[in-house]
């Protein structure tokens, strides 16, 4: 008797933890998705050479239930502003931000519209990104490279997002000077 | 299937580098970061916090630079070099606005290629003369496929886009900027010089020996055809005369 009451007690506490996203567990992803994090040989952020404090990070999944993930645009100052895609994600109280490479003038409407896409429908989301920084208390920056859902991946280096943002200044028209032939 | 307990304490992940492997080091001195990566500068979340700068793999995983390593060289390299080119106007007005980033950039590719017979910084100026007459922000048609020529070395769309091409005829040391960029002396004389040292391959390849760097020259200007020809444009006299000029000018003020 005393054990079944001890079972139901457990079934009572994980239910909200499963529900909150306490714990989560991924069925999403399959070995290759392991193996791709097992198989780093190479960190995915270093400091830089010159910098005394030498630091690597290598990509990490994440999985969350799809109500923990908060998809936005926020603003960046790299050298111009600019408002650029993230993700907030929520674990025990805990924010995961995950940031895309500022090097990439992303449109954040166009890469928000691909995340949607991608998230469409699905329970659950798992990040492929490689911790950069604290940015609080229970918060920490992550630097994005994949997203898997149950609908597929999106994968930075091949998205149209990526596409889009390096297209954007091809038709870039200046206000520069018109010369003649010299 | 595998389960997997997702939300680990990974703040503590992070792993040192144990050692440099000789593949995992610097391509330059000046660079920030491993071969295979591209700088990323300290930046601002409005709102939350900096970011601190790091270095993150590059897509191709070869060698691209990126503008905020271009101006971050620029800054941290360029103030001490000396040498030429000479300090000479050629009389244009911006004459010697643009000599530190020259003997810059000129350097750094140098290094990177290591040819028997280094490019001249001089002969970058000549050509700077030629292409745009030091005015940076000089825009002009390039024709259909060209597009439009950029900035002190003329830099076209067309060549732009070659010069972040990963699958493109550059192979390596790519040079990632855009339109934009090509107005900002530093980042279009980067990729000015970058193309230079491509078309002296392509001139070499059509002659079918080392091409000079003259002969380069005039391959980025699309006159190596004449000038096998026999025919020398004017834009290439100029370049010789500019040229000339300059050794002439500090030969002079060396005796």
């Amino acid at each position: 008797m005393q054990r079944i009451r001890r079972i139901i007690i457990g079934i009572l506490c994980l239910v909200p933890i499963l529900i909150l996203g306490d714990v989560h567990s991924s069925l999403l992803l399959t070995e290759a998705d392991y193996e791709i994090e097992s198989q780093q040989e190479e960190p995915a952020l270093s400091s830089s050479l010159a910098s005394k404090e030498e630091w690597e990070s290598y990509n990490e999944w994440h999985c969350y239930p799809i109500a923990a993930v908060e998809l936005t645009c926020i603003e960046i100052d790299y050298g111009s502003r600019r408002r650029t895609p993230t993700i907030v994600a929520t674990s025990n109280t805990e924010h995961y931000e995950y940031d895309l490479d500022p090097t990439f003038n992303w449109d954040c409407e166009f890469t928000l519209k691909e995340w949607r896409g991608l998230l469409n429908n699905s329970s659950q989301v798992c990040f492929f990104g490689a911790y950069l920084q604290s940015l609080g208390e229970k918060e920490s920056l992550w630097v994005l490279s994949q997203i898997k859902s149950e609908n597929g991946y999106w994968k930075e280096y091949e998205s149209e997002a990526y596409r889009y943002a390096r297209r954007k200044h091809e038709d870039f028209e200046s206000e520069g000077q018109e010369g003649s032939e010299m | 299937m595998e389960k997997r307990n997702i939300q680990q304490k990974t703040t503590g992940k992070k792993k040192r580098r144990k050692k440099l492997h000789p593949l995992f080091g610097p391509l330059h001195p000046w660079r920030e970061c491993p071969i295979g990566q591209h700088w990323v500068r300290p930046h601002l979340r409005v709102g939350t916090k900096g970011v601190k700068g790091f270095c993150r793999n590059n897509s191709s995983g070869r060698d691209q630079i990126y503008v905020p390593e271009i101006k971050k060289i620029t800054e941290n390299e360029f103030g001490n070099l000396k040498g030429p080119p000479c300090s000479y106007d050629l009389g244009f007005s911006d004459g010697n606005e643009y000599d530190l980033l020259i003997r810059g950039w000129a350097k750094y590719w140098n290094e990177i290629f290591q040819p028997t017979d280094p490019l001249d910084p001089d002969l970058v100026k000549a050509l700077v003369a030629t292409e745009s007459g030091f005015r940076s922000n000089i825009k002009k048609r390039a024709g259909k496929r060209a597009g439009w020529a950029r900035g002190l070395l003329q830099v076209t769309d067309w060549t732009q886009e070659i010069l972040q091409d990963e699958e493109g005829e550059l192979g390596d040391h790519l040079v990632n900027v855009d339109q934009q960029d090509m107005f900002e002396p530093s980042a279009n004389l980067a990729a000015g010089i970058r193309w230079l040292f491509r078309k002296r391959e392509t001139a070499s390849t059509k002659l079918k020996r080392q091409a000079t760097w003259e002969e380069a020259i005039a391959d980025y200007k699309s006159y190596l055809s004449d000038m096998k020809k026999g025919k020398i444009p004017r834009s290439m006299k100029d370049l010789r005369t500019f040229y000339e000029r300059l050794k002439e000018k500090c030969k002079e003020s060396v005796e």
